[in-house]
Formats: structure tokens, C-alpha cells, sequence
């Protein structure tokens, strides 16, 4: 099974939710780990941080999960106050 | 020269006396220097006397002068130093009111302080001199982990909302993607509709062409051709309608949009503010609470202090008995110099100063903490 490997852009928002529904709808078509590459972000948001919650039941509910990687500082210490840890498995 | 023996003894006693009793040394100082004085001036005197006192009376007379002079001065200054000690009990009696009361009044602030501290520490008052009592340190973690807790289902609550707002954008795209193929479907109709009406048209035309045989299948032609008119038109409706629900979930989608885009990290960063301003709290509680711990100590032994300080005020009376023992022994003293210098008998007076001084002697208690009796 190839390894499932999604790149956030820079600015992770609302704006980037078409894109990466189609990425995580295709996916999540098989099920196992599904790996966001956080290494190029620098800014996310509610809808960012929405977003991954979204994916992740989506992926859940397939047998699935989502895993992100890489993260900087910044989003890090941001993910980590909205509590994410307790729902994505944050390397 | 029984009057310089007299002076001299008495120089001697006084000093004892004055210096015995720890009191008004400087006067001592005084008297035992005059007398000693006088002392040595009549005893050098008196072996030269001895040899010419035949033959110059008037030197003894002149000396009886100088003697009369002397217990005068002695005579005053002892007075003097009966109306100074006398000032002095007035003087000492005021300032250990003052300080009395002084050392009471911060006494009394002391406590009210500590009481005041005690508030700041303890939510209560009466609950700090309880075992159990919530420090300011305990209630301050306390609230802090309410408040932690409340953010934390805040924060989760904000997530979710974005999650959800996420999934409902997604469900209104697939909805609005569904339209157009409704849409489709429906012109589908119209076109069978269309035919389905071309071909009535048809069959009643080849029904008027069969003549009265076609008849019935005229009436048929014109039944299908009135259906199909029918499901235009129901086509049309249904396509009105959808036009309208499409407008509608256009404007839902744009509504979702704007909503889910909102950004809502700002509860991300009042949980950190909060964070770093409860840990900063209890930290600033934690070290008043060493604070306040450091100081109790202090304070009682600022307590003891100034009872200690009071109790020995207390002494001020054993005190001015004292110095009024020394009045008393003054003017004894300026008694037996006018009886002396009138020609009185010495000898008797010496007795009867011995004797009066001995039943007017207070009690010895040099040290307050002589008696160790508590005052208070």
C-alpha cells in the first residue's frame, strides 16, 4: 500500500477547502494512514483547523486516519492550544 | 577640725549613696568632688594651724569663714540637685506615659496589620484560623483550572463548529452540484414531452385521414397530446421551482462561505493569554503566601518585644522611689550641715542621718527582671 502524502499550502484556510476535499475524497477511497505534509505552512485558521477535523471523521469512518507531519512552530503551538492532539496524530 | 571629718565622711557616704543607686550619677559626680575638695584643703591646713594657732587667731577665725562659705555652696548645690532629681521624676513619669502608650497603640496596629494580612492570604478571615483554610494560593489554582477547563470546552466547541461548518459548505456543494443534472433531466422530459406531443399530432392526423373508422383513435391522439401538454407544463413548473431553490442554495453556499471563513484562532489566543496570565497569578500568589509565612514569626517576636518593652515601663515606679530615696538623702544631708555649721552636736547627727536613711531605704530591685511576675 503506497503511502498517502497530502501538502498543505502556506496559508491554510477556507480558500484551500475545494483542493483539499478532492484530495481527501480521493484519498480516502482506500483506507489507512493519510499523512499531511506541514512543512510548508506557515498560517492556519478555524476553517484550516475545521478542515483537518472534517477530514479526519471522514477518514475515521472509512478506516482511515489522518496524521500530520512536519509542522513548524508557529501552526504547531496553534494546533496544539485548539486541542487537535486529542484528534489527529501530530508528529 | 571636726568638720572637715565630717565632710569627708560624708563626701564618702553620698557617693556611695548616689553611685549604690545607679542614679543621677553626675550629681554624685558633683558632691563627692566638692567634699573630697574641702577635704584636702582642711587637713593641709589644719597641721600648719597646729603649730601657730596661739599665735593667729584670726586665721582660724578666717578659716571658720571659709568653712561657713563652703557648706553654703554645698548647701545650695545639694539643693539644686534635689530640685533637679525632683524635675527628673516629672520628666521620667511623662515619657514612660508616652511610651506606654505608645508601645500599646503599635501593639494594637500590629495585630490590626497582621489581620489585614491575614485577608489578603486567607479568603477569610475567620476561616485562616481554621485547619482546613483555602489559601489564596489553593483558590487561585482552583479558579485557574475552572477557567483552564471552560476555554478547553470553549476551544473544542469552536473546533467543532469549524468542523461542522466545513462538512455543511461541503453538503450545500454537492447539492448545488446536484442541481444541474436536475436540470438536465427535466429538459430531457421536455423533449419527450415535445415528441410525445408531435406524435399525438401525427396520430390525429392519421386518424381524420381514416375517417369515421379513425374516429375513436382521434380521440386517444387528442388525450396523449393533452398529456403531454400537461407534462411541459409540469416540466416548466418544476424547473421555475428549481431555478428559485438553485437562487437559494447559491445564496446558502455564499452565507456558509462567509461564516466558515470567519476566523475564530482568536479563542486560541485568549486561552494562551489566559494561560500565561493564571500561571503568572499563582506564581504572584505562591510568593505572597511564602511572604506571609516569613513574616509570622516576625511578628510575634515583634509582639514579645514590645511587652517586654510595656513591662519594663512598669519599673519607672521603683525608679522614682528611688530618686525620691536620693531627695530624701539630699536634704538629710543640708539638715546635718546647718546643724554642724550652727554648732550643733556631729556626732548626734551622723546617728540620726544613719538611722533615718536606714528606715526610708527602698527595697533593692536593680533589675526588672528581678521578679520575674508576668504584668499583662
Amino acid at each position: 500500500m503506497s503511502a498517502k502524502i497530502i501538502r498543505l499550502p502556506t496559508r491554510f484556510s477556507y480558500a484551500s477547502s475545494g483542493e483539499f476535499n478532492a484530495a481527501i475524497d480521493k484519498a480516502v477511497e482506500t483506507p489507512g494512514e493519510i499523512r499531511i505534509d506541514c512543512s510548508g505552512l506557515e498560517y492556519i485558521d478555524s476553517a484550516g483547523i475545521g478542515l483537518l477535523v472534517m477530514s479526519q471523521k471522514k477518514a475515521q469512518s472509512r478506516g482511515g486516519k489522518l496524521v500530520a507531519e512536519h509542522l513548524k512552530a508557529g501552526p504547531r503551538e496553534i494546533l496544539l492550544l485548539a486541542n487537535l492532539q486529542k484528534l489527529i496524530e501530530i508528529r | 577640725m571636726g568638720f572637715v571629718k565630717v565632710l569627708f565622711a560624708l563626701s564618702t557616704l553620698l557617693t556611695v549613696y548616689l553611685l549604690g543607686l545607679y542614679v543621677h550619677a553626675s550629681v554624685a559626680a558633683v558632691v563627692a568632688a566638692i567634699c573630697v575638695c574641702v577635704s584636702y584643703v582642711y587637713p593641709a591646713r589644719k597641721e600648719k594651724d597646729a603649730v601657730v594657732f596661739t599665735a593667729h587667731t584670726h586665721k582660724s577665725e578666717l578659716a571658720n569663714n571659709g568653712m561657713e562659705a563652703t557648706s553654703k555652696i554645698i548647701t545650695q548645690v545639694l539643693e539644686e540637685s534635689s530640685s533637679s532629681l525632683r524635675a527628673q521624676i516629672g520628666i521620667q513619669k511623662d515619657a514612660v506615659e508616652t511610651l506606654t502608650s505608645a508601645f500599646h497603640e503599635i501593639k494594637r496596629l500590629l495585630l490590626e496589620q497582621q489581620s489585614y494580612v491575614q485577608q489578603l492570604t486567607y479568603n477569610d478571615v475567620n476561616e485562616a484560623q481554621s485547619v482546613d483554610a483555602t489559601s489564596l494560593v489553593e483558590g487561585m489554582n482552583e479558579f485557574s483550572q475552572k477557567i483552564y477547563d471552560l476555554l478547553n470546552k470553549f476551544v473544542d466547541t469552536t473546533v467543532e463548529m469549524s468542523a461542522s461548518f466545513m462538512e455543511l459548505v461541503e453538503k450545500v456543494e454537492h447539492i448545488s452540484l446536484q442541481m444541474p443534472r436536475a436540470l438536465k433531466a427535466l429538459k430531457d422530459i421536455d423533449q419527450i414531452a415535445s415528441q410525445t406531443n408531435l406524435l399525438a399530432l401525427n396520430a390525429a392526423i392519421e386518424a381524420a385521414r381514416a375517417g369515421e373508422a379513425g374516429k375513436g383513435f382521434a380521440v386517444v391522439a387528442d388525450e396523449v397530446r393533452a398529456l403531454s401538454n400537461r407534462s411541459a407544463g409540469f416540466s416548466m413548473d418544476i424547473q421555475t421551482q428549481l431555478k428559485g431553490i438553485a437562487e437559494s442554495i447559491s445564496d446558502l453556499r455564499q452565507t456558509v462561505s462567509d461564516v466558515a471563513s470567519q476566523d475564530m484562532t482568536y479563542v486560541l489566543q485568549v486561552k494562551l493569554e489566559m494561560q500565561k496570565m493564571s500561571t503568572e497569578l499563582i506564581k504572584r500568589a505562591e510568593n505572597d503566601e511564602r511572604a506571609m509565612i516569613a513574616m509570622r514569626p516576625l511578628v510575634t517576636r515583634l509582639q514579645i518585644g514590645l511587652d517586654n518593652a510595656v513591662r519594663a515601663l512598669q519599673f519607672e515606679d521603683l525608679s522614682s522611689q528611688n530618686v525620691n530615696y536620693v531627695i530624701f538623702c539630699l536634704e538629710e544631708i543640708c539638715g546635718m550641715l546647718t546643724t554642724i555649721s550652727s554648732g550643733g552636736n556631729t556626732e548626734q547627727s551622723i546617728d540620726d542621718y544613719k538611722e533615718r536613711t536606714r528606715v526610708h531605704n527602698p527595697v533593692s530591685a536593680l533589675s526588672v527582671n528581678a521578679g520575674d511576675v508576668e504584668l499583662f
